[in-house]
């Protein structure tokens, strides 16, 4: 049944190199840790600010830590936040977007309008208002991204319920004298996974972007902790010193971005290969 | 048509009121005492008491929301509470440096990002469209402040061809229109290729070849204006990447605008101007959608004006 | 004398396409020749290869398709290996083609005016004023009123058939030798079709071009084509005279597609069947070795699985491709085509002598469904569409009744108005005394176990991600009529009832083909034990061959199980066929009803017989002398005043403007609402 899939995924050889860099992240966000050659914190004495060397692949920073351990124990933060904002997003809009597709009338209006206002604020400024709100940290960072995500999925939800509520098979469990609940778990949700999950997937890469963007201008996670934005954050001020300060964490960050983005590229061509996003 | 313009223009204030009041309310959550952190921790309660007064917020919260309200229509967006000046002053000096970035990127990402759509449509299946989709790949994936970084770090500090901060002469503008406009035209490009396709498979397509009419009149004529109604739309939509990425861009290149006004005034809690702030952009980004709503009749005659 | 050079030969020609499962041979070898003003119709059913072969001759195949051998000689130059540059001068100028979506073969974004001016500015080198001249002499030419004006429209501006029209005069813009016409009614109304056909003849006739024109619809090309070819798999099976085909058919596949055709003439034989033709249609991915036609051909032997036959010629220019042509001229000999199986069947008139009862199942008692036009901020209602307005309909049980009608005239809405699955219904339903319209949504719930319904498209009325068990036995689920090990077997037994097998029970709907997903369909209605099935349209979007296998299914359920029908189709012959009654509508409201030879012996209201008429008849004989109805549907959300149908009506008065007709009986069971007619 998935052959065709499977045939399309494998047409292209960077789908390959994409997947194979998310199960490393993914390596990585599991035992991490335990493999890193220091922990996060660990200032080795008289090594501060080193070019990269054996003993310290990614150089070691302006507190004389090692930036490689740095960079491994901060995998596991980027990795949790994109995955759990993008979960509350698609969980939430998923809720929203149902109600407003399938319900419509009154519910279509006020949720679409609702919609409509949050999309109109961008969304890291939406993030930073959230997180005045219930103070910096990052759980809050989470929720703050993830109230920015959700508008996107309710637009996709609702736009798939439309779609797929004038399907005949709709029409026929209604005319079976299906109650709606089961109408909407078994003839709605099953046929708008596809393109929820796609977005799911781009909306990951979304997530861990912004999050590190967030630390980056100070608001997010707050230095010592090993998170890629804040990381870039101290680097700004070694910039001149240390090349590798930025390059590293940034380069950690971009390969994350663009690997889970080239996955979501092929998903989308896979389940969902009519739309723009 | 009038109509039309009326209705667009209704339904874009309604959005811009839904806005300022989600904004005013969210504000109000924040925990801790405005007048408090006006005054600092070591303020007597009686100064606070009395500065509390004198904003009104120990006015029921309704009545707030009405002055607020009240405010704004006549253009007041209230005091800061840093500098405890008129908001509005702040922004207006800090404004302009804003707009001139994001058109910068606005019109960089669009002559990109549609030049590298079609092409990359035009070239369908060849190495043309594989390099083009690529570098748009990594467009949207690199994070504006680490491509800001990067180049800071080679054109500024390794060549010094640019300076690496600040704002006046044009040198100033390449790095961070480079950094804001380079996502937005990768999100161009890949909106156009895939529209492009779309409208390249359709029927009137055929029609226009089975007339004999040459590839380059196909494409130009025939596809590209269908191509760009969804682009024109998507592109509105995203432009609130383009702002938002305003905040980010504006705070790594010390970039004297409104984006970083912001992250200044949340750091100082200077919650007046946040709101402003906000209010301020998504203005303009309610506003660029509403010009792109009328821009569609020019693009596609079925789209009715009653 | 030589024969003269033919404006067009293709010889052995092949055209392959890349596909994700492998090459798909769409066009395997189709040879035929095409002489100067000549018209060659081909008919085949749906992936037998006639739109590739087109394509292939234009040179504007997909870019997974590629020519992979033979020639196409059009005026003695072979065009499958010319330049494109150069095949650009030919496209359009000496060549011109039409396709079979008038919807969407138009640009939308620019107007009429200048796609045809477009052509003309190319190829004969005038200037855009001159050009627009032109193309207001051509949109005269197709017979489109104001055609000034209308060269400032926009597509969207104009119906279905003002569009092929503006098609047709941008393809003669450029006075083509040849023109290549895919389909160009297909997705028509039949009204609309006839005027198109009848403009393409005079066409044709005035400026003398050839045609190759496509279809799936044999009645259509026996019309219009001076001589047929029938395609089958990818390759032609039998080429002959137009008026040969239909009397002389030599080919078990053509001989089989003639007796498929549910026809307007073989209404009122109860318990008849159509002849199918078993199996499915092959896909090009799969072809059958030897014969493609062998796996469903009645006369097959071994020698026709092993080489592809020759198209031979049988004297006349008759060619078939059929090792075993003779002995199936003698083996079928006396069995004549138009003749249904009608092995049961008695005649439905002597049957009624009897006055029928009055126990009705479903009475519809003035029944209106308007749909509300809802605008701006405030959703204010600013118009409705009236798509059912004032229908009465009595039926019977075990009866069937036809319910036909061109696009907007609201049959779909009908149908789905009985089974309360839109709003805004007002007027009665009753059905077996109780009145449906005035249950609430959860008192309808118990009822919908009686009333079932059977849509259209095979592709839409199957959740994808069900399998074909869970979605027969939903309905078993929800009514508590079986649950597990049993509701299991009884899932089966249907399925294997309605002609697939029971190992289907785990498969998904994407395995399956239209005409199954139809059975499958079929089988879901069924399992909840219904009294009343409205099928609407279920055998449309089937070809031929299919369409006659469900249509037999169908009539047998029906007498299995002793359902009551209620057949929705804009195909006269179907519905003709399987009724005993018909319900003829326009616009919303009911314009005759009779039993269905009645309605066809004697139609008494102008917009029957002008729609009997327009129906394409295979046989030449049976031609009607009732002149095509001219002009558009009118729009459901403006009908004109007293009876909609006047501003078609080649009868009407002014009284006809002000006086809307009542549906009045002129006899038993038949019943009209016009005011000149039956003349008193
Ligand atoms: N772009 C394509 N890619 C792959 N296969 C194709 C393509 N176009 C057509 N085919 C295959 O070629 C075969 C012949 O198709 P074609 O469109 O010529 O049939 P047709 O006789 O015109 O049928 P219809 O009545 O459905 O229009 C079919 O099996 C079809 O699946
Ligand atoms: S060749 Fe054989 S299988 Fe084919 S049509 Fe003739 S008898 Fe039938
Ligand atoms: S009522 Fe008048 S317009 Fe209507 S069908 Fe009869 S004659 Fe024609
Ligand atoms: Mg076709």
């Amino acid at each position: 049944m998935y052959r065709k899939q499977w045939n399309k995924f494998r047409a292209k050889k960077i789908n390959f190199l994409a997947a194979g860099f998310v199960a490393l992240l993914l390596f990585t966000a599991l035992f991490g840790p335990r493999l890193a050659p220091y922990s996060a914190r660990h200032q080795v004495p008289g090594s501060v600010l080193t070019s990269p060397s054996s003993a310290h692949w990614f150089g070691t920073d302006s507190l004389g830590r090692d930036l490689f351990s740095r960079v491994i124990h901060g995998t596991r933060i980027t990795v949790i936040m994109g995955v759990s904002a993008t979960f509350i997003a698609a969980f939430l809009g998923l809720v929203q977007g149902l109600i407003a597709g399938y319900y419509g009338r009154m519910w279509d209006t006020v949720i679409m309008r609702f919609t409509d206002i949050l999309l109109s604020i961008p969304g890291i400024l939406l993030a930073i208002t959230i997180i005045a709100v219930l103070g910096p940290g990052l759980n809050n960072v989470v929720i703050a991204i993830g109230i920015g995500s959700m508008p996107q999925f309710t637009r996709v939800v609702r736009g798939s319920v439309l779609a797929v509520k004038e399907e005949d098979y709709v029409t026929g469990a209604r005319a079976l004298g299906q109650n709606d609940f089961l109408i909407i778990v078994r003839h709605v949700l099953p046929n708008i996974m596809g393109p929820v999950i796609v977005l799911a997937t781009l909306r990951v890469a979304a997530a861990v972007l912004n999050a590190a963007a967030l630390s980056f201008v100070g608001l997010g996670a707050q230095p010592p902790t090993p998170e890629w934005g804040a990381m870039l954050n101290e680097a700004r001020r070694y910039m001149r010193q240390a090349w590798w300060y930025t390059v590293f964490p940034g380069g950690a960050l971009a390969l994350t971005v663009l690997s889970i983005n080239i996955l979501g590229d092929s998903l989308r061509d896979i389940l969902d290969p009519r739309t723009y996003y | 048509m009038k109509h039309f313009i009326i209705r667009r223009a209704f339904a874009s204030v309604i959005v811009l009121w839904g806005v300022s009041t989600l904004i005013f309310f969210t504000v109000h959550m924040i925990p801790g005492d405005p007048a408090r952190v006006m005054l600092g921790v070591r303020a007597t309660p009686e100064r606070v008491e009395s500065l509390r007064e004198s904003m009104g917020l120990d006015d029921p919260l309704l009545t707030q929301y009405f002055r607020f309200f009240g405010n704004v229509a006549r253009g007041d967006l209230g005091r800061s509470f840093r500098t405890n000046r008129p908001v509005g002053h702040e922004i207006a000096v800090r404004i302009g440096p804003t707009v001139q970035l994001a058109f910068a990127g606005m019109g960089l990402a669009l002559i990109i990002g549609v030049s590298a759509g079609v092409l990359a449509a035009a070239f369908r299946d060849t190495w043309i469209e594989t390099v083009v989709m690529m570098v748009a790949m990594i467009g949207i994936s690199v994070p504006n402040f680490v491509l800001g970084m990067l180049l800071m770090l080679y054109f500024s500090l390794h060549l010094r061809w640019l300076p690496t901060m600040g704002h006046g002469t044009w040198q100033h503008f390449v790095a961070p229109v480079i950094s804001l406009g380079f996502l937005y035209s990768a999100i161009i490009a890949r909106i156009t290729r895939s529209s492009m396709v779309e409208i390249l498979g359709m029927d009137y397509i055929r029609s226009a070849r089975a007339k004999g009419l040459s590839e380059r009149v196909v494409m130009t004529k025939h596809a590209l204006k269908n191509g760009l109604i969804p682009v024109v739309t998507i592109a509105g939509l995203y432009l609130a990447v383009l702002l938002g990425g305003t905040v980010v861009v504006e705070t790594l290149f010390s970039w004297p605008g409104l984006g970083r006004l912001a992250v200044e005034s949340i750091l100082a809690r200077d919650y007046p101007m946040i709101q402003a702030i906000i209010l301020v952009i998504s203005s303009g980004f309610v506003l660029i959608n509403f010009l792109v709503d009328l821009s569609y009749g020019f693009l596609d005659p079925r789209i009715r004006y009653d | 004398m030589t024969p003269a050079r033919p404006l067009l030969e293709v010889n052995d020609l092949k055209t392959y396409f890349k596909t994700d499962e492998g090459i798909a041979k769409a066009v395997d070898g189709v040879s035929f020749r095409l002489d100067s003003g000549e018209t060659l119709g081909v008919v085949g059913e749906s992936g037998s290869g006639k739109s590739v072969t087109s394509l292939s001759i234009m040179r504007l195949l997909p870019r997974s398709g590629w020519i992979a051998g033979g020639e196409i000689l059009f005026d003695g130059e072979d065009l499958s290996r010319k330049p494109v540059n150069e095949m650009r001068e030919i496209r359009g100028n000496d060549i011109a083609m039409i396709f079979q979506e008038p919807m969407t073969s138009l640009n939308p974004v620019y107007t009429v005016g200048n796609q045809i001016s477009e052509a003309i500015m190319l190829h004969q080198r005038k200037g855009r004023r001159e050009a627009m001249k032109l193309a207001v002499e051509m949109l005269d030419l197709v017979g489109i009123p104001e055609a000034r004006k209308r060269c400032q429209s926009y597509p969207h501006q104009l119906s279905g058939g003002m569009r092929q029209r503006v098609m047709i005069a941008t393809a003669l813009s450029c006075n083509p030798k040849l023109l290549i016409a895919d389909e160009p009614t297909t997705a028509l109304d039949v009204s609309i079709q006839a005027q198109i056909i009848e403009l393409m003849k005079r066409l044709q006739r005035e400026l003398g071009m050839a045609m190759l024109y496509i279809t799936h619809d044999l009645a259509v090309v026996s019309s219009l084509a001076d001589r047929i070819m029938v395609m089958y798999g990818g390759r032609a099976v039998e080429v002959a005279k137009a008026e040969f085909l239909y009397s002389g058919a030599k080919m078990p596949y053509t001989l089989g597609l003639l007796r498929s055709v549910p026809r307007v003439d073989q209404a009122g034989v109860k318990g008849a069947r159509l002849r199918t033709i078993p199996g499915t249609v092959p896909s090009a991915m799969h072809l059958p070795s030897g014969c493609a036609f062998h796996p469903r051909c009645a006369f097959a032997k071994e020698i026709c699985t092993e080489d592809v036959p020759r198209l031979e010629d049988t004297g006349e220019g008759h060619m078939v491709r059929c090792v075993r042509w003779k002995e199936v001229r003698n083996e079928s000999n006396g069995e004549d085509v138009d003749v249904v199986d009608v092995t049961h069947a008695t005649n439905r008139a002597d049957e009624d002598e009897n006055e029928p009862g009055d126990d009705f199942l479903l009475r519809l008692n003035d029944l209106r469904t308007h749909f509300p036009i809802k605008r701006g901020l405030l959703s204010r209602e600013v118009g409705r569409i009236r798509a059912v307005d004032g229908v009465s309909i009595d039926i019977r049980p075990g009866e069937v009744v036809g319910l036909v009608g061109e696009s907007g005239s609201g049959k779909t809405t009908t149908g789905r108005s009985i089974l309360q699955l839109v709003d805004n219904v007002s007027g009665s339903i009753k059905f077996d005394g109780t009145e449906l319209n005035e249950l609430t949504r959860k008192e309808m719930r118990p009822h919908r176990k009686d009333l079932q319904i059977i849509f259209q498209d095979p592709f839409s009325s199957l959740n994808p991600r069900m399998t074909i068990g869970e979605i027969v036995g939903e309905g078993m689920e929800i009514h508590r009529i079986a649950r597990g090990k049993e509701k299991k077997e009884r899932v089966a037994v249907l399925l294997e009832r309605v002609g697939l097998s029971r190992d289907h029970l785990g498969s998904y709907p994407h395995e399956f083909s239209g005409g199954q997903r139809q059975r499958i369909a079929i089988a879901r209605a069924l399992a909840v034990e219904p009294r009343l099935i409205v099928a609407d349209e279920p055998v449309s979007a089937l070809d031929v061959s299919i369409q006659a296998q469900i249509i037999n299914l169908l009539l047998d359920l029906k007498e299995e199980f002793g359902l009551t029908l209620l057949f929705i189709a804009h195909d006269l012959g179907v519905i003709q066929f399987v009724s005993d009654r018909v319900v003829v509508m326009y616009l919303g409201k009911i314009m005759e009803t009779a039993p269905s030879r009645e309605l066809y012996l004697r139609p008494v209201h102008p917009y029957t017989e002008s729609l009997l008429a327009a129906v394409p008849t295979l046989d030449p004989e049976r031609k009607r002398n009732v002149p095509i109805l001219q002009g558009d549907i009118p729009s459901p959300i403006d009908p004109p005043s007293g009876c909609v149908f006047r501003t078609r009506c080649p009868i009407a008065t002014d009284r006809c403007a002000v006086e809307v007709p009542a549906l009045e009986s002129i006899g038993r069971e038949h019943l009209k609402a016009c005011l000149h007619r039956p003349g008193s």
